[in-house]
C-alpha cells in the first residue's frame, strides 16, 4: 500500500528514471501548442447543427482548409499527428455532398478490416443526427452474401479494404454502378502505410478504379490523410497520379511533452550484451501504474505483448498494486473486448494497456499520460505515432523509448540526433515494377477493355498489352484488346507482395486433420521453412517435416523446442544491367541466386549456438534492382585478402541494419551482399538490393543516399562501445572475427575514395 | 546490353511462341449454314417439327405446374457458350441458343459472335431474336447465364432484357434426382434420366472457352462445328427435361421414388399435392419408405394418430429407420395414446437396437442420452 499513499506526478516519475542503471542518452521536451481555429465552412445547415449537438462548434485551421480544398474538388492530402481530429477531414465534405445532392456516392479505403469498423462509428455519430437517411456501410470479406446487394444498390459511404476493392469490387463494377456513377470522394486513410509492395500495388489498383469511374462518368475527388513521412505530397501523388494539396500544419492543441530515449546497462562490454530490454520496459511501465499515471507500452510482437503484461502484473503485486489494473490490447482482440478496454480506460478502472504496433493506426483510445516504447518500431513515422499516443491538450505527458540491443535500436540509443533530427525517411512506390505492373493491366483488362491508344494511369500500356494478345491472354480487334481467358486475374493476387506464389503452411500435427496455418512468400521460404525449420505461428513452435516445392506446400508438426533456425543462405549475384554509375556507386537490374546450405540451431533467450543441419533445397533465382559501391583496388590492396573479406561482411552487416532507418523498409525488404572481387567490376562490391522481384525503389533509394549510408555506418561502428566488434555493430559473425577494425578501414577507404573524386 | 521491355517481359513471364508473333486478321470461314445480320454478327435458324406425341393440353397442363417455379408464356429455352465461367466482367458470351415454338415448330436460333469488336451489334439483335416478355427456361441461368447477359447489355450501357419469368430447371433436377443421379450436370441428366446420348461431334463444355480462342485468332469456324452442336443439344434438351420435369411433378412416373421426391417438391408449395404424391409412392410396389414415414408424420401433426401408428409399424416391419421408428411410436403411445407401459417397451426396443451396432451409441450421442432419459422416465411412469 506503501506505493499509492506516496504518488509520484509525471515530473517526479520522470526524474526518478535518472536512478535506473542504464542511461537516458536523450531527453527532448516538445513545447506546448495553443489551438488554432479557421472559419466554418460553407456546409449544408443541417451538417453544422448535427457538429454543433455533437459538441463541434469550431474547427481546427487544418480541419477547414483540407474541408474547403475538398469541397472544391481539389484533392488534399492531409498529414496530422493521432488525434488531431482528422477524420472530420473528410467526414464533413462528404456528408456535405451527400445533403446537397442525395444520389452523390463517397469510397472510404482502409487498409485493415478492424480499422473499417472504427471509422464506421464515427462517421454514425454524425448522420444519426441528421434526418436525411445516409446509409454507410463496410463492405469487406465478412459482409454477408444477403446484404452485399443491398450494400450496392443503397450505399452511400461504402467502407472497405484495397484487397476487396482489387478483388470483389472492380471485377464487378456493373454491380456497383450507382457507386461509380455518382463516386464523388474517395478517401484513402492511413497513406503511409502505402509504401513498398503494397503501395505499389494501391497505385496499380487506382489506376483501375480511375478507368472504371470514367467509364460511368465519375471524377472523384480524392481525400488523403497521413502520419508524420517526409514526402507525404510525393506518395500521394505517386499514387493517385494527380497534383495534390498538403496540408501539414497540425493546430490542435497540445501541451508539453517529453521524449525519453532509455538504454539499458551494458552487462558484457566485450560481447555487447545488454539488460534485458523487455523486463526494463516492465519495470517502468509498472512503476508508472503504481503512480496512478495512465500509461501505454509499445511493442513489437504480440508474443512480447503477452510477456510484457505477465512481467508488469509480477511487478505491481511486488508494488502491492493491484495487478488488473493493466490489461492487453492487441490485434485478435474481439471488438467487444477492446470497445471495454477503452471505456474502462477513460474511467480510469484500468490504468495501463500493453499494445503491438497495431494499434498505432488510428484507433480511438482516447489521451493517456505516458508512452513507453519497447525497441525502436522500425521507423520514424511509427515511432511518432506511437509517441503521438501520450498527450492531452492539458496537462503534460511523456514518451520513453526503450532500446533493446538490435543494431538500430542500438545505433538510435547513441545517436538520437538521427531520431529527432529531420525525418530523413521517404515511403516509397514503384507502380511500374513489371510483375505488379503486368498483373494490375492484366486485371483492368478484365474489367474493361483497353482501346489501342488508351492509358493507365499516367503509363502506356500498349507494349504490355501487345505483350499479352500475343501471350493469348487477350485479343485484339477493332483497336481494343479483350480480355480472352478464363481465368479471373485477381484471384490469385495478394496485394501485400510481388509475386503471387506462396507456400501454404499445413500443420499435419493430427495426421488425419491437416489444417492450413499460413502462408510464406516464395522469395522467403528457404531461409524460413526450408525441411527442419523451426517456423513460428501465434506463439506456437512448428517444425518443417517436408517443403513440397512443386505443389508449393510447406507441412509441418508442432513441437517444443528450445531453440530456433537460422539458414545460411549462399547468394550469387549477377549484375545484368546497368541503370547509371555515379563515381564508385551503381545502380543497375541484377539476377541473385540463393540455395540454403546450412541451419543453426540458436537457443532461445541465450542465443548459443547448440547445433546445425545440412539443407538440401534447388537454386531460387530473383530478378531485382541493386544499388553497388565498389572499392578502388588500389586501396584495398593494402589490407590483405583476409581483413578485406572481413570487413566486407562487416559494413553488410552495419548496412543491414542501418538502411532500414533511411529507407523507411523492414529489414526484410533488403538484400545486403558483398564481394570480394565482383567478376563484373573486378573490384570489391558492396550491393544493396530490393528483396521483391523487380523491385519497388529502395536500391534507388540507397543509390540517392550514397555516401549517407557511409557516414551513418561509421558512426554507428565509432559509437559502439565493444572493443573488436560485436553482434550489435559487425554481426555475430563479425564478433567472432575482431571484425571492427578491418570494417572500419574499410569504411575509412570508401570514404576517403569518394572525397578524392 | 540494355534489353528492351519485350525481352524483359519474356523473361518475367515466359516467352512467345514464335508463331504468335505475327499479328494477322484473318477471314471468318467454315461457318454453319445461316446469314450475317451485321458484320461479325452470325444468325443460323434450325426448325424442328414438333412430335405428335405433344398435345397442346398437355404442354399447357405443364407451364400451369411450373408456374410457381416461373413458367410463363412465351416459353423460351435459353443457353449461352461463353468465353469462360470466371464470371465478373471480363467473361463474354460468344453464342447464344434461344428456343420457342412458333405455330407447329419448335424454333432453335443460334446468334454467333464472331469478334468481340461487335458485341453491341449482336446484343441489340439478340434482343430481336427473343420472342417478346419472354419466360425463361434455362439450366443455371438464374446464377450464370441471365446475370452474365445483363452484365454485358449494362457494358454496353443498354437495357436488359425484360422477362416475364424465369424457370431454373437445375434446382429442381436437384431435388428430384440429386440422390439417384449424384452430378446433376446437364450431361448426367440427359444420360440418366432422359436416356439421351449424344453424338461424338459433341465437346465437353470446359475446352470450349479454348476452341473459341482458337477461332479468334485463324477465323475458321470449322472447328466451332462441334460448339454449335453442344449448344443446340443444351436447348433440344432443356426442351425435353422440361416436360420430363413437369411430369415427374404432376406424379406422372411409375417410379415411386420419383414421385416420393415429387412430394417434397411440393410440399413448401402446396402440402396436399404433396400428401398425395407421398401416398401414391406409399402405395406402389417397392412403396418408397421416405414417403410412408412423411405420411406418417402427416398424419401425426393432424391427429391421425392411428393410421400413424399402422404407417410407421408397416416401416419397422420393412426394416426402416429402426430406432426412429420405434422411438416415434414410443412418443404415439406415451403422449398420444397415453399408454406407457406400450410406449417403454417400444423404447426399449429402440434401445436393444441401438446396441446392436455399438458404434451409433458413439455417432449419435445425443439420440441415445435423449433415448435413456425417455426409458427411464417412462419406467417412473410405469411404476
Amino acid at each position: 500500500m506503501e506505493a499509492l499513499m506516496h504518488k509520484k506526478n509525471l515530473t517526479a516519475f520522470l526524474k526518478t528514471l535518472q536512478l535506473l542503471p542504464g542511461e537516458i542518452t536523450a531527453c527532448k521536451t516538445m513545447p506546448a501548442q495553443e489551438a488554432e481555429f479557421g472559419p466554418w465552412p460553407q456546409i449544408n445547415p443541417q451538417l453544422t447543427n448535427a457538429l454543433k449537438e455533437l459538441g463541434i462548434k469550431e474547427l481546427y485551421l487544418h480541419q477547414t482548409k483540407a474541408i474547403d480544398m475538398a469541397l472544391a474538388k481539389k484533392n488534399v492530402v492531409v498529414v496530422t499527428p493521432t488525434a488531431s481530429g482528422k477524420t472530420l477531414c473528410y467526414n464533413i465534405p462528404v456528408i456535405h455532398s451527400i445533403l446537397e445532392n442525395h444520389s452523390s456516392r463517397a469510397l472510404y479505403i482502409f487498409p485493415t478490416k478492424a480499422l473499417s469498423q472504427d471509422q464506421l462509428a464515427e462517421i454514425n455519430a454524425i448522420t444519426n443526427k441528421i434526418d436525411m437517411p445516409i446509409s454507410t456501410c463496410t463492405y469487406d470479406g465478412d459482409t454477408p452474401p444477403n446484404i452485399r446487394t443491398k450494400v450496392r444498390a443503397a450505399g452511400h459511404v461504402v467502407v472497405t479494404n484495397p484487397d476487396m476493392l482489387h478483388i470483389g469490387i472492380l471485377p464487378h463494377h456493373t454491380k456497383w454502378i450507382k457507386l461509380f456513377e455518382n463516386l464523388r470522394y474517395v478517401v484513402i486513410d492511413e497513406l503511409h502505410t502505402y509504401k513498398g509492395v503494397f503501395g505499389s500495388h494501391m497505385s496499380n489498383v487506382i489506376r483501375r478504379l480511375k478507368r472504371v469511374c470514367s467509364f460511368y462518368g465519375s471524377n472523384p475527388t480524392f481525400i488523403l490523410c497521413s502520419a508524420t513521412i517526409s514526402n507525404p505530397a510525393e506518395l500521394a501523388e505517386g499514387l493517385i497520379e494527380n497534383h495534390v494539396e498538403l496540408i501539414t500544419n497540425n493546430s490542435a492543441p497540445r501541451a508539453e511533452k517529453h521524449v525519453l530515449i532509455y538504454n539499458p546497462p551494458l552487462i558484457n562490454k566485450n560481447l555487447g550484451i545488454r539488460a534485458s530490454s523487455l523486463a526494463a520496459t516492465a519495470d517502468i511501465a509498472a512503476q508508472a501504474i503504481a503512480n496512478g499515471i495512465s500509461t501505454i507500452v509499445f511493442t513489437r510482437s504480440r508474443l512480447n505483448v503477452e510477456l510484457l503484461l505477465t512481467y508488469i502484473r509480477e511487478n505491481l503485486k511486488r508494488l502491492r498494486v493491484d495487478e488488473n489494473l493493466v490489461s492487453g490490447y492487441r490485434g485478435g482482440y474481439l471488438p467487444k473486448e477492446r470497445r471495454k478496454i477503452e471505456k474502462d480506460l477513460k474511467s480510469g478502472k484500468i490504468l495501463g494497456v500493453v499494445s503491438t504496433n497495431a494499434l498505432e493506426l488510428g484507433i480511438d483510445i482516447g489521451s493517456l499520460s505516458l508512452a513507453v516504447i519497447h525497441g525502436y518500431p522500425g521507423s520514424i513515422s511509427s515511432a511518432w505515432q506511437q509517441i503521438g499516443r501520450a498527450g492531452r491538450r492539458s496537462g503534460h505527458s511523456a514518451a520513453i523509448l526503450v532500446a533493446s540491443s538490435a543494431p538500430l535500436d542500438q545505433f538510435i540509443a547513441t545517436k538520437p540526433n538521427y531520431f529527432f533530427g529531420g525525418s530523413p525517411e521517404l515511403a516509397r512506390i514503384n507502380p511500374n515494377n513489371l510483375y505488379i505492373y503486368v498483373d494490375h493491366v492484366k486485371c483492368s483488362a478484365f474489367e474493361l477493355p483497353f482501346a489501342q491508344d488508351e492509358s493507365f494511369g499516367i503509363t502506356n500500356p500498349e507494349e504490355v498489352l501487345e505483350y499479352l494478345s500475343q501471350y493469348e491472354v487477350l485479343h485484339f480487334a477493332g483497336s481494343r484488346y479483350f480480355w480472352q481467358s478464363d481465368s479471373f486475374p485477381a484471384q490469385n493476387m495478394s496485394l501485400r507482395s510481388a509475386t503471387n506464389e506462396n507456400y501454404v503452411i499445413i500443420d499435419v500435427t493430427e495426421g488425419h486433420k491437416p489444417r492450413v496455418i499460413g502462408e510464406v512468400d516464395r522469395p522467403s521460404a528457404p531461409m524460413l521453412i526450408h525441411p527442419e525449420a523451426i517456423y513460428f505461428h501465434d506463439g506456437k513452435s512448428y517444425q518443417v517435416i517436408e517443403l513440397d516445392t512443386k505443389g508449393m506446400r510447406c507441412y509441418v508438426k508442432s513441437v517444443s523446442v528450445d531453440y530456433y533456425t537460422d539458414a545460411d543462405l549462399a547468394t550469387h549475384l549477377k549484375v545484368l544491367d546497368i541503370f547509371t554509375e555515379k563515381g564508385n556507386w551503381g545502380l543497375g537490374e541484377v539476377l541473385l541466386t540463393f540455395r540454403p546450405t546450412v541451419y543453426k540451431k540458436i537457443k532461445l533467450m541465450t542465443h548459443e549456438n547448440v547445433g546445425y543441419g545440412h539443407i538440401h533445397m534447388d537454386e531460387d533465382e530473383m530478378h531485382t534492382t541493386a544499388c553497388w559501391i565498389k572499392l578502388e583496388k588500389k586501396f584495398t590492396d593494402i589490407l590483405g585478402e583476409e581483413r578485406l573479406s572481413t570487413g566486407l561482411l562487416g559494413i553488410s552487416h552495419l548496412f543491414r541494419a542501418i538502411a532500414p532507418l533511411f529507407l523507411m523498409c523492414d529489414r526484410g525488404d533488403i538484400r545486403v551482399h558483398s564481394m570480394v572481387r565482383d567478376p563484373m567490376f573486378s573490384a570489391p562490391t558492396i550491393y544493396i538490393a530490393d528483396n521483391v522481384p523487380g523491385g519497388v525503389g529502395l536500391a534507388d533509394g540507397a543509390f540517392a543516399l550514397k555516401e549517407k549510408l557511409i557516414d551513418a555506418a561509421f558512426e554507428a561502428i565509432e559509437s559502439c562501445p565493444c572493443s573488436d566488434g560485436c553482434p550489435a555493430c559487425t554481426g555475430a559473425f563479425g564478433a567472432t572475427m575482431n571484425a571492427k577494425g578491418p570494417t572500419m578501414a574499410l569504411l575509412e577507404i570508401l570514404r576517403s575514395q569518394e572525397d578524392l573524386k | 546490353m540494355k534489353g528492351d521491355k519485350h525481352s524483359r517481359l519474356e523473361q518475367i513471364l515466359g516467352e512467345l511462341k514464335p508463331e504468335n508473333k505475327k499479328k494477322e486478321i484473318c477471314e471468318v470461314r467454315g461457318l454453319p449454314p445461316g446469314q450475317f445480320l451485321d458484320e461479325d454478327v452470325y444468325l443460323c435458324e434450325i426448325r424442328h417439327e414438333i412430335p405428335r406425341e405433344v398435345d397442346v393440353n398437355e404442354h399447357k397442363q405443364c407451364i400451369k405446374t411450373l408456374s410457381s417455379w416461373g413458367a410463363g408464356e412465351p416459353l423460351v429455352f435459353f443457353d449461352l457458350e461463353t468465353t469462360g465461367l470466371a464470371g465478373g466482367t471480363g467473361t463474354y458470351a460468344f453464342l447464344a441458343g434461344v428456343g420457342f415454338y412458333e405455330k407447329n415448330d419448335f424454333v432453335i436460333r443460334q446468334l454467333f459472335l464472331c469478334s468481340p469488336r461487335a458485341e453491341r451489334a449482336w446484343l441489340s439483335r439478340l434482343l430481336d431474336i427473343i420472342p417478346p416478355k419472354p419466360a425463361f427456361v434455362t439450366y443455371n441461368g438464374k446464377n450464370f447465364d441471365l446475370p452474365l447477359i445483363n452484365t454485358r447489355f449494362l457494358l454496353s450501357r443498354m437495357k436488359p432484357i425484360e422477362e416475364s419469368g424465369h424457370l431454373d430447371l437445375l434446382h429442381l433436377v436437384r431435388r428430384l434426382w440429386k440422390r439417384r443421379i449424384g452430378s446433376c450436370a446437364l450431361s448426367n441428366v440427359e444420360r440418366h434420366i432422359l436416356y439421351i446420348d449424344r453424338k461424338t461431334e459433341d465437346v465437353p463444355g470446359c475446352i470450349i472457352p479454348e476452341l473459341y480462342k482458337m477461332f479468334l485468332k485463324t477465323g475458321d469456324a470449322a472447328a466451332l462445328s462441334g460448339v454449335f452442336y453442344h449448344n443446340e443439344m443444351d436447348i433440344l434438351s432443356l426442351c425435353m427435361l422440361f416436360y420430363k420435369v413437369a411430369l415427374t411433378l404432376m406424379g406422372n412416373s411409375a417410379d415411386p421414388f420419383e414421385i416420393d421426391r415429387a412430394g417434397d417438391a411440393w410440399c413448401d408449395r402446396d402440402l396436399n399435392r404433396a400428401n398425395r404424391l407421398w401416398r401414391k409412392a406409399a402405395t406402389l410396389e417397392p412403396p418408397a419408405k421416405n414417403a410412408i414415414w412423411k405420411l406418417a408424420m402427416e398424419n401425426k401433426k393432424m391427429n391421425n394418430y392411428y393410421e400413424a401408428l399402422s404407417l410407421l409399424m408397416k416401416l419397422y416391419n420393412m426394416d426402416y429407420k429402426k430406432i426412429d421408428v420405434a422411438v416415434e411410436i414410443s412418443k404415439l403411445y406415451e403422449h398420444k395414446l397415453k399408454d406407457p407401459q406400450t410406449a417403454l417397451m417400444w423404447a426399449e426396443s429402440a434401445i436393444k437396437d441401438f446396441l446392436k451396432y455399438r458404434p451409433l451409441v458413439r455417432a449419435q450421442q445425443s439420440k441415445w442420452t435423449e433415448l435413456l432419459k425417455r426409458v427411464e422416465r417412462l419406467r417412473r411412469k410405469v411404476g
